[in-house]
């Protein structure tokens, strides 16, 4: 038989753990909370860092030994690029060369036509893609630079060009 | 009977363990949230780092640039090199002073670069740290090297190129004197010995570092690299290891443009009505049988080549612009 104050007892420990598994659901209520918040701002940041990263990276890849005009800052020599588009044509490895998805050169303005560089158009072209390892590379960053290249008469031709670039760590950090 | 014994309820019992485990729950959940915290902060700063350090190695300039470095609080830098892949990668860890348990906090994920060629001792620490950027000609532009270190070195007899350099540090919290004699040295300094054709200017022990400015060699805890100018601070301030990774790096860097300027070369000469010729595709081809899979040693005979080059370098069509003298 259960006395009244067996009965009472046994209440207060019922009350006692409702409270403590509420304080449970409380914790882990604000923890779940706080680890959303923190996630999405960090994940903000991290976008933010890459996306600084990726246009200082199309500043740096135009300053490569392999793309830079060695007389200013900032060209490229389209010359160059089209050597690199073939050699990585040629040979799959070099397609490792810089951790990106997508590279490409493109002429703006003298405004040109014909399309996709290849041996038997260039220079009559406006788009040379160095480097295209996915199909899908997402949202390319780009930044307007100088192409310049020698011209048949030994003199220098420079453009308006605009450089694209796809990076794989963005594309994770953005997805 | 025990009549002296605490007597505790099963409520007492249940909410001391149960208070118990919680508060241990949170203990942990906090600190491994600071860590996680610390963790992703030393990512971060990695990141920069590198993104900066990729900032100052992008410009044209064909000169020596000093720089200093400044975190808020003692901060340990760890470079590591790979070989890896076609030119290699650059790996730099970041890790700042921890107030409590372990003296450092874990490193953050390394932040990494194929075209970063970062000198300094595994693992530099300090707060503020000296840099030097230099570009690397041979004869065209490989990249730059950038040398960082922390503590206070003293220069025996350098030579004139290279207390020029330091005098360029001057603005910029410069941790480098220089000194006639090794007694005119601060007591806690790297002193670094500069010998011509074999003369060391004091006892041996007293040169923590040994550089012989005629064999272009740096002699450093016994070991012995061989340089080139651009590299003389890397490999005074430079792990040994980290050094020669770094420069086989290099190597492969000036094999790669090698072969690209001998399409060059040849796709010049073919479009040319003016006569631009492909003469330079024999040397290039040396030139690139040298550098493919070389070390520092190869480093003076790939200089060499680099100035025959440099010297057959067309005027009238150059392949290259860099001035390597």
């Amino acid at each position: 038989m259960i006395t009244s104050l067996e009965r009472r007892g046994q209440l207060k420990v019922q009350e006692m753990a409702f409270v403590l598994i509420a304080l449970m659901v409380f914790f882990a209520l604000a923890a779940i909370l706080y680890i959303t918040i923190r996630g999405s701002l960090l994940e903000q940041s991290a976008r933010d860092q890459s996306d600084e990263q990726a246009l200082e990276a199309v500043r740096q890849i135009a300053s490569t030994p392999e793309f830079t005009w060695s007389e200013c800052k900032g060209c490229i020599d389209l010359d160059k690029v089209f050597l690199l588009k073939q050699q990585i044509a040629r040979d799959a490895s070099l397609q490792g060369l810089w951790d990106y998805d997508y590279i490409a050169v493109e002429s703006v303005y003298p405004a040109r036509v014909g399309g996709e560089c290849t041996p038997a158009t260039y220079p009559a072209c406006n788009r040379t893609t160095v480097l295209l390892s996915q199909e899908s590379y997402g949202v390319a960053a780009s930044a307007f630079v100088t192409i310049c290249r020698w011209d048949a008469q030994e003199q220098t031709v420079c453009d308006l060009g605009k450089l694209y670039l796809s990076d794989k760590g963005r594309e994770r950090a953005s997805s | 009977m025990n009549d002296k014994g605490i007597e505790l309820s099963f409520g007492w019992i249940f909410s001391l363990i149960v208070g118990g485990a919680i508060l241990f729950l949170a203990i942990y959940a906090v600190s491994q949230l600071t860590d996680e915290e610390r963790r992703v902060q030393q990512t971060f700063t990695a990141q920069e780092l590198v993104t900066r350090l990729s900032m100052l190695t992008t410009s044209l300039e064909s000169t020596i640039r000093p720089g200093n470095l400044s975190f808020s609080t003692q901060t340990r830098i760890t470079p590591n090199c790979t070989l890896g892949g076609q030119f290699g990668t650059q790996k730099i860890n970041v890790a700042s002073r921890s107030g409590i348990g372990a003296p450092w906090n874990d490193n953050g994920i390394p932040a990494k670069s194929s075209g970063l060629y970062f000198f300094s001792a595994t693992p530099s620490e300090g707060k503020s740290f000296s840099m030097l950027v230099k570009p690397i000609l041979l004869p065209f532009k490989v990249g730059d090297s950038v040398t960082l270190w922390s503590g206070v070195s003293c220069f025996v007899q350098p030579t004139a190129e290279i207390q020029e350099d330091i005098a360029l540090l001057e603005g910029s919290g410069n941790k480098v004197m220089i000194a006639n004699r090794v007694q005119d040295c601060a007591r806690n300094s790297t002193v670094v010995c500069f010998a011509v054709a074999g003369n060391i200017p004091a006892a041996k022990s007293a040169c923590s570092i040994i550089v012989d400015v005629t064999k272009k060699t740096v002699e450093k805890h016994g070991r012995t690299v061989s340089y080139i100018d651009p590299l003389v601070y890397a490999a005074i301030f430079g792990d040994n290891e980290l050094y020669e990774c770094n420069v086989q790096r290099i190597m492969r860097r000036a094999s790669f443009l090698a072969g690209l300027y001998t399409e060059k070369s040849a796709f010049v000469a073919s479009r040319s009505q003016e006569g631009c010729s492909s003469a330079l595709q024999t040397e290039l081809a040396e030139y690139r049988s040298i550098a493919k899979n070389g070390t520092s040693r190869s480093l003076g005979l790939l200089l060499e080549k680099a100035l025959e080059l440099d010297e057959n370098n067309p005027e009238a069509c150059p392949l290259w612009k860099e001035e390597l003298r």
